[in-house]
């Protein structure tokens, strides 16, 4: 009956179709070595921002397809279950921020004296003196890490490269 | 290198994003999202707030070892050495930009210090800066002096010292360069380097 099968199937590909370009849209704009144009960016971290409430819609609209199903036989519920399956993979996959995979952070950071860094004396370093302190940052571990969250002194800074 | 208190906040950062092979930063507490090298939000709840920038040296460990006998170093992660490259530059120096430069004398990943005042920008080649030591110049109406201090005094105060030096009338930006690459400054010094965005004209 097709007035039976389509509810559930335009709610489950519905579903999957938000939650897949939940998942695409910021990893297709933000590619490496393309240019980002203003609004491609902008549609990119606005789906960043609110991905959870469009995967919160994506799970509501599988569920529902799945009870719209259940009364029409077992393909119908394996189809509609699949779809939420699918749906609900492709949330959990667009929740990795792949960035911080590729690039794992430093949440908690040590730091040696300078003689026993056990750099070589030619290693470059970022340098910041707060009051009293200082501390040197290599770019070699900056380089890789690129974002480190420290406090210098009374100073909460953010060091970048 | 950015103050990452803002607003009465204190902000923790996360690599997030890329915006014309700059990244993006994003904050735990507020999801918004910032421009590494200009410290700008981009979007989100503080689009428009600006980090207050944090001066810093590059320079060797040897040196800061010398000037900061008290100084700490940050260490590598354990089991992350492999990802360390400290001779990454040569390899970075082939990938292809997304700034367009065919305008420019110079080559998309040339090693310039770029000076930003009164509204306007300029570069100056660092191999430039290494042969004639010290550049007399006008940005807008402000005069400028860009003085090299070789591996042997890399360091603001001694770019300005030399710089007061050579024209002590003169409201003054000053950088110096160091051998490997644009080192300190005042002013909105930026570099344009690796991944980084090339600010002002190139």
């Amino acid at each position: 009956m097709p007035s039976h099968r389509r509810p559930f199937v335009l709610l489950g590909l519905g579903a999957l179709l938000v939650a897949l370009a939940t998942l695409v849209t910021p990893l297709w704009v933000m590619r490496p070595f393309r240019p980002q144009g203003p609004t491609e960016l902008a549609v990119a971290l606005w789906v960043l921002r609110f991905g959870p409430w469009l995967l919160l819609g994506a799970g509501l609209m599988a569920v529902a397809a799945v009870v719209r199903a259940w009364p029409g036989g077992w393909w119908r519920r394996i189809g509609a279950v699949v779809m939420l399956v699918l749906t609900l993979g492709a949330g959990m996959l667009s929740r990795i921020n792949v960035f911080e995979k590729m690039f794992e952070p430093m949440p908690a950071p040590r730091f040696a004296g300078a003689s026993e860094s056990g750099l070589p004396d030619a290693a470059i370093v970022m340098a910041v003196r707060v009051g009293e302190q200082a501390r040197a940052y290599p770019v070699e571990v900056m380089a890789y890490h690129h974002v480190l969250n420290d406090v210098v002194g009374d100073a909460a800074i953010v060091v970048t490269y | 290198m950015w103050k990452r208190t803002i607003q009465g906040k204190t902000l923790t950062f996360h690599l997030a994003g890329i915006h014309n092979q700059n990244f993006l930063m994003r904050d735990e507490e507020t999801g918004s999202f910032w421009q590494q090298v200009s410290g700008e939000c981009v979007a989100g709840p503080m689009r428009g707030a600006q980090l207050e920038r944090v001066h810093n040296d590059e320079l060797t460990v040897a040196r800061f070892r010398a000037e900061s006998p008290g100084g700490q170093v940050l260490l590598g992660e354990p089991g992350y050495s492999d990802s360390y490259e400290r001779d990454w530059e040569p390899g970075i120096d082939k990938l292809p930009t997304v700034v367009d430069t065919r305008d420019s004398p110079l080559p998309p990943r040339a090693l310039v210090a770029g000076v930003a005042v009164g509204g306007k920008a300029r570069a100056y080649e660092a191999s430039r800066l290494a042969a004639e030591r010290v550049i007399l110049d006008e940005l807008g109406e402000v005069p400028v002096v860009l003085g090299r201090a070789g591996d042997a005094c890399c360091e603001h105060s001694t770019a300005a010292s030399m710089a007061r030096r050579c024209c002590s009338r003169l409201p003054m930006a000053s950088i110096c360069a160091t051998r490997r690459r644009g080192a300190c400054g005042t002013s909105g010094a930026a570099r344009s380097r690796g991944r980084r965005r090339p600010r002002g004209c190139v």
